[in-house]
């Protein structure tokens, strides 16, 4: 059994938090719906809330980001990683 | 998985995270969980879905237009430049692949995880006239163990781990680390991408 945090959306689903990244001063959550683990979003943080992201370039920013930072994990080999879903 | 789930993944994904309408309260609460799925399972499986979801975007764009966006920029820094990791790999995957080819190393098999098995020596791989060894990651990503470090071995080292460790590609306990080359690999590539003249790119 695993300790996690979680958040729950406008949408009213609870997601967990996979990951936190900072990028260009701006933290963004990278989020998956804990019932449904092909349910992924992600948020970033202003002020005292979680907003939405601008637009499909932030999405592919940050999320080409997020592989930067967990690449290792498989030593950077894209089919491993395939190979290993 | 299908290729085609992947993209109904990041989909979800792009529905689930655009929109400035999108709020909520920044309020975290710790739970103990059981999880179906572990969240190296997950992690990895937003990575495919970032990777495959950036060259939808991206690759079925025309690929020149990308490499235009890579000249519009005025450094070698990859973090900056916006553009994805598999833009990099699949055009050093298609250099190498072609190197290959120009040179008559045309008999290989795929093996089950998709690399090629090239059936040569390292002798053989010696009438390659100066091989640029910045593409000797693209080659890793595309043949299996036996060719990369047959492979190396035709450059003067003992094998991939050789290379690794004598170019300084080491982890914290001094072990080879290809992670410390792909870094290496992607900001090289990012300049030789960067330099491609116009014409050239958009005549490939």
């Amino acid at each position: 059994m695993k300790e996690l945090e979680f958040v729950t959306l406008e949408n009213g689903n609870e997601y967990i938090i996979l990951d936190e990244i900072d990028d260009n001063g701006i933290k963004y959550l990278y989020l998956v719906n804990s019932g449904n683990s092909s349910d992924f979003a992600i948020r970033k943080e202003f002020g005292n809330e979680l907003i939405g992201l601008d637009n499909k370039a932030e999405l592919n920013r940050v999320l080409d980001v997020f592989v930067k930072k967990n690449y290792e994990l498989f030593n950077g080999d894209v089919d491993k990683i395939i190979n290993n879903i | 998985m299908d290729k085609k789930v992947y993209e109904n993944i990041y989909n979800v994904l792009e529905k689930n995270s655009i929109g400035n309408e999108k709020k909520c309260p920044n309020n975290r609460k710790k739970k103990k969980v059981i999880l179906k799925i572990s969240l190296g399972m997950l992690t990895g499986l937003l990575i495919v879905v970032g990777i495959i979801g950036s060259s939808l975007i991206k690759l079925n764009n025309n690929y020149y237009e990308q490499i235009q966006q890579i000249e519009d920029v005025d450094n070698n820094d990859v973090e900056r430049y916006g553009y994805s990791i598999i833009n990099i790999q699949e055009y050093g995957k298609l250099i190498t692949k072609n190197m290959l080819k120009e040179y008559g190393f045309d008999n290989y098999t795929i093996n089950d995880d998709n690399y090629r098995h090239y059936n040569y020596t390292s002798d053989d791989y010696k009438k390659i006239i100066n091989f640029d060894e910045r593409y000797l990651y693209s080659l890793y990503l595309v043949v299996d163990d036996y060719t990369i470090n047959e492979f190396t071995k035709s450059l003067g080292y003992k094998d991939l781990d050789d290379y690794l460790i004598k170019n300084n590609y080491i982890d914290d306990e001094g072990k080879a680390s290809t992670y410390k080359w792909l870094i290496d690999y992607l900001r090289e590539m990012a300049k030789i991408m960067n330099d491609l003249p116009k014409e050239e790119g958009r005549t490939k």
